[in-house]
């Protein structure tokens, strides 16, 4: 446990804890509240808390502290109404929940990199429907509809495809 | 976890972060959230990978870039084929003087043992296979019907062919359908969701 004499956390231990789980973190975040800025002010937060109260935690459970943390800043967040309706049916990856993911680091370029492989090797049919689900942001109804297939079947070749994608970025870390 | 659960997991956040679950769904989710740290990586992790599709560059490049696997593989496939083609000639070459003049002297000379229009015939055959098949590699990967495309990426990946592998519940379909035309911006189809 590292704790500064004043009963709070380290400075340099948040500091390696925030380089070590920042990120993954902020994308959890982003996750809960389809918002960008809110999700740095819930990072925000969840730090200072670690700051304030992070030493009483056990270290070899401390990431799980974390998301614990953040999981409660994000959920207060709400019940302040601060999220709407609209944005709890966002999609987490649009463009008004990240801003430009890339700009604001929230994927780093060989994570692109390596999906962009993982994309190239799927099935032609997996890789139309995850580009008309993510990137053109169609419903897949609609999806079903242009395609003229059965909604079942965009929806088996999405569920096929991010279960490749992630068994493909999990064989790589 | 095993792989099955995961599956099962990854593919419920995914509803989550697509905004395809009902209230009732997402809130429940939202409350295995608070206890379970599998649950909350899946989030993150998700969230990483949808992010970075949408940073791929799909408009400049429709579909992205083929493995490169793909031209080591079908250019085995043009050799096999070229290899096959010789052999045939080959073949045709030992084969047609006994044929056409099974009771010539052997001269020890095989052009004087084939008639020219014959040996002609062959060699045009071979050649057009042989010049065939590059012509088709030099259009990379798409020189295979779109069938044959999917086939091969089975080949590929063992389990491509398995849109069957997930069969999507009717309760799921008739779930996102509805969520669909609830919630989202665009209005749903009417047609063309046949088999739900």
């Amino acid at each position: 446990m590292s704790a500064a004499d004043d009963g709070r956390m380290d400075p340099a231990t948040v500091g390696d804890l925030y380089a070590r789980y920042g990120a993954e973190l902020q994308r959890f975040l982003i996750g809960l509240l389809r918002d960008f800025q809110l999700a740095a002010d819930a990072l925000q937060a969840t730090f200072v808390k670690l700051a304030e109260q992070g030493h009483q935690s056990r270290e070899e459970s401390r990431k799980g502290w974390l998301f614990r943390v953040a999981y409660h800043e994000a959920m207060l967040l709400r019940r302040r109404q601060v999220v709407d309706e609209t944005a709890r049916r966002r999609t987490a990856w649009g463009r008004e929940a990240v801003g430009d993911s890339a700009d604001v680091g929230l994927v780093r370029a060989e994570t692109v990199e390596r999906v962009r492989q993982a994309i190239s090797e799927l099935p032609a049919d997996q890789q139309q429907v995850v580009r008309m689900r993510i990137y053109e942001e169609k419903t897949f109804a609609i999806i079903a509809a242009e395609l003229g297939i059965p909604l079942g079947t965009a929806l088996g070749r999405m569920r096929t495809a991010m279960g490749k994608l992630r068994a493909k970025l999990d064989e790589q870390r | 976890m095993n792989d099955t659960r995961r599956e099962d997991l990854d593919w419920l956040a995914f509803r989550y972060l697509a905004a395809e679950l009902s209230p009732a769904e997402s809130r429940e989710f939202e409350r295995r959230l608070e206890q379970d740290q599998q649950a909350r990586e899946a989030i993150g992790r998700l969230v990483e990978v949808t992010c970075a599709v949408r940073g791929l560059a799909w408009d400049a490049d429709a579909q992205v870039a083929p493995r490169p696997r793909d031209a080591w593989y079908r250019r085995r496939a043009v050799y096999w084929g070229a290899g096959l083609a010789l052999s045939l000639a080959l073949t045709l070459l030992l084969a047609l003087p006994r044929r056409v003049d099974p009771t010539r002297r052997p001269s020890g000379s095989w052009a004087g043992a084939l008639p020219p229009a014959e040996l002609a015939l062959v060699w045009s055959h071979a050649r057009m296979e042989l010049t065939e098949q590059p012509e088709d590699e030099a259009s990379g990967w798409q020189w295979l019907a779109a069938g044959e495309r999917d086939a091969d990426a089975s080949v590929a990946a063992p389990s491509a062919s398995d849109e069957t592998a997930f069969e999507t519940p009717e309760w799921m379909v008739s779930a996102v359908l509805a969520m669909e035309s609830e919630g989202g911006d665009q209005p749903a189809p009417t047609g063309n969701v046949e088999g739900i």
